[in-house]
């Protein structure tokens, strides 16, 4: 059962190198080093095992900039003005019924030229914000508009304000207005929330470079090591390919040629992978209720940056290759 | 063309190897080297197609000393010396025709010369018929026929050869000797280590003779 299931995977393994790349024969004139399948340590499965985790660390970092540049787009174009109810003391015969407070509000917001559009947020919708913490009962009584909570409640009223792109608006101004109009009314314009968002991002894009950063440094030294154990196995047919006249920059290209194909192959292997995940992460994220899981996927667009991976692991790999192997034999006679 | 004068080699901080040995093989030349096994022909054929410096002494070759040549500038020097491995040296994964080829690649060779000189050569020395077998398939005496191939594929102006009849009945060997004869009256410098006393008996070239790591000329009569 063992070796059938060998069997199977290394056929499988050998029709997916040839899809991906031209048999061997066609591509190794002159390699006096043997075949890619002589080359130690399975230099392309380590890198295709890098690529992926480059490609989920690249994904990582995209998606997070991506929504974090979303959020704080959608943030800082607007406000939140935030009318107090009237508490209990204040309902006096000449206090303020909600809806002149409301009005009051919206005479200052349509007096600032920075503003495009004020619009009353609904108790509806205050009451399914709420629902989370008040359950049915607080959304029905809220969202009747009549009696129960929301007559016990002090909810304030909200107002979301869309701003001007070009336009220009003197906020300490407008929050003083607004205070002097109905006192107690307060202006978020999300700069706390917008901030530590974009400093998650900042931060989380960041680990995202540096876990690929460390992985390009953890495949050139599996690169190194493997270019090394290469020169072990390889010693007689390099002192030979010496004695023949081979300069070192023959021998070690026969070693960066190898490097090379195996990087490719790796990198292909790894972003193929890594393409399969990232479809059954997105499978299965349809199914979860878009409310719960913020819009984290980058556009195809946004994912282009991927399609470099297999030739950044084949340059990187030739690069180390090559300078490893003229490294060595530089101590040679 | 090579001259060694007071050359000696040792292997780190083994013993002698080769002591105060004076060579001097003329453009054109041809030598037999003898000597029991362990007297240091191999040591000596090392010195001669530039694997090891000596540890003493001073060796020119082909005009220039060695001491003083960039490590750059040997690739060139070496692609002028054939030579014939007593192990063959030949790579397992490639075939006769590959082997024999290798020569010719590193040199930068136009590919559509390399196949056509390497078949010829091949047929020559009688393994037309074997030109994509590995090392492996082929006998002893054909991987002696297919490394002799190697070495004189370039037209080297030197050639050295370790034990090149070793592995070969009298017909082949006759025919080998023959091919050395050829280049060596093609201009080039031929020096064959042997344990083969007939062949050298046989012959009228001189022989060179090495105890215990000290080189001396034979005088045969008869001899050239």
């Amino acid at each position: 059962m063992a070796a059938l299931a060998a069997r199977l995977t290394g056929g499988a393994y050998q029709r997916l190198r040839d899809t991906l790349l031209p048999p061997e024969s066609a591509m190794r004139a002159g390699l006096a080093l043997g075949g890619d399948a002589d080359a130690p340590l399975h230099l392309d499965w380590i890198v295709a095992a890098m690529a992926f985790l480059a490609a989920l660390a690249l994904v990582g970092a995209l998606a997070t900039a991506d929504a974090a540049a979303r959020w704080r787009h959608g943030l800082t174009g607007n406000l939140t003005v935030e009318i107090p109810a009237a508490v209990s003391a204040d309902k006096g015969a000449g206090a303020a019924s909600p809806e002149e407070r409301l009005n009051r509000a919206f005479d200052v917001l349509r007096s600032e030229p920075g503003i495009t559009r004020a619009t009353p947020v609904t108790r509806q919708h205050i009451a399914e914000l709420l629902a989370p913490w008040l359950g049915d009962v607080g959304l029905g009584s809220l969202g009747s508009d009549a009696g129960g909570l929301a007559e016990s409640l002090p909810v304030p009223q909200l107002v979301d304000v869309t701003l001007n792109p070009d336009g220009h608006l003197d906020l300490a101004g407008l929050k003083q207005r607004l205070a002097a109009a109905v006192p107690g009314t307060t202006v978020d314009d999300h700069q706390l929330w917008v901030a530590d968002v974009v400093h998650l991002a900042r931060l989380a894009v960041g680990l995202a470079i540096a876990v690929v950063v460390l992985v390009a440094l953890t495949a050139i030294a599996a690169v190194v090591i493997a270019t090394r154990a290469g020169l072990a196995v390889h010693h007689e047919a390099i002192d030979l390919l010496h004695l023949i006249g081979a300069e070192d920059r023959y021998i070690a290209d026969q070693f960066a040629a190898q490097a090379t194909r195996l990087g490719l192959r790796g990198g292909l292997l790894g972003l193929l992978i890594a393409a399969l995940a990232l479809v059954a992460v997105g499978v299965a994220s349809q199914a979860v209720d878009p409310k719960l899981l913020p819009q984290l996927w980058p556009t195809v667009g946004e994912l282009l940056p991927l399609v470099l991976i297999p030739p950044a692991s084949a340059g990187l790999a030739w690069l180390t290759a090559r300078r490893t192997v003229l490294s060595a034999l530089k101590k040679k006679v | 063309m090579v001259r060694f004068e007071n050359v000696g080699l040792r292997y780190g901080l083994g013993p002698e190897v080769l002591r105060d040995v004076y060579l001097d093989l003329g453009a054109g030349s041809f030598h037999f080297l003898t000597g029991p096994s362990g007297a240091g022909k191999s040591s000596l054929l090392r010195l001669l197609y530039l694997a090891q410096r000596p540890t003493r002494g001073r060796i020119s070759m082909f005009g220039r000393d060695i001491a003083t040549i960039p490590r750059a500038d040997l690739p060139a020097l070496r692609r002028q010396i054939g030579v014939v491995f007593q192990d063959f040296r030949l790579l397992p994964h490639l075939s006769a025709l590959d082997n024999v080829a290798l020569p010719l690649r590193v040199a930068g060779i136009d590919e559509g010369k390399v196949q056509e000189h390497v078949v010829e050569l091949l047929t020559w020395v009688g393994l037309g018929d074997h030109l994509d077998a590995k090392p492996a398939t082929l006998s002893g005496g054909q991987q002696q026929r297919v490394a002799i191939a190697r070495a004189v594929i370039t037209r080297p102006r030197m050639l050295l050869a370790d034990e090149p009849t070793g592995n070969v009945d009298d017909r082949i060997a006759l025919r080998l000797m023959h091919l050395f004869e050829e280049l060596h009256r093609l201009g080039t410098t031929v020096l064959i280590a042997t344990h083969n006393a007939s062949l050298v008996e046989r012959s009228r070239h001189p022989e060179l003779r090495l105890d215990a790591g000290q080189l001396s000329r034979v005088t045969r009569r008869g001899a050239a």
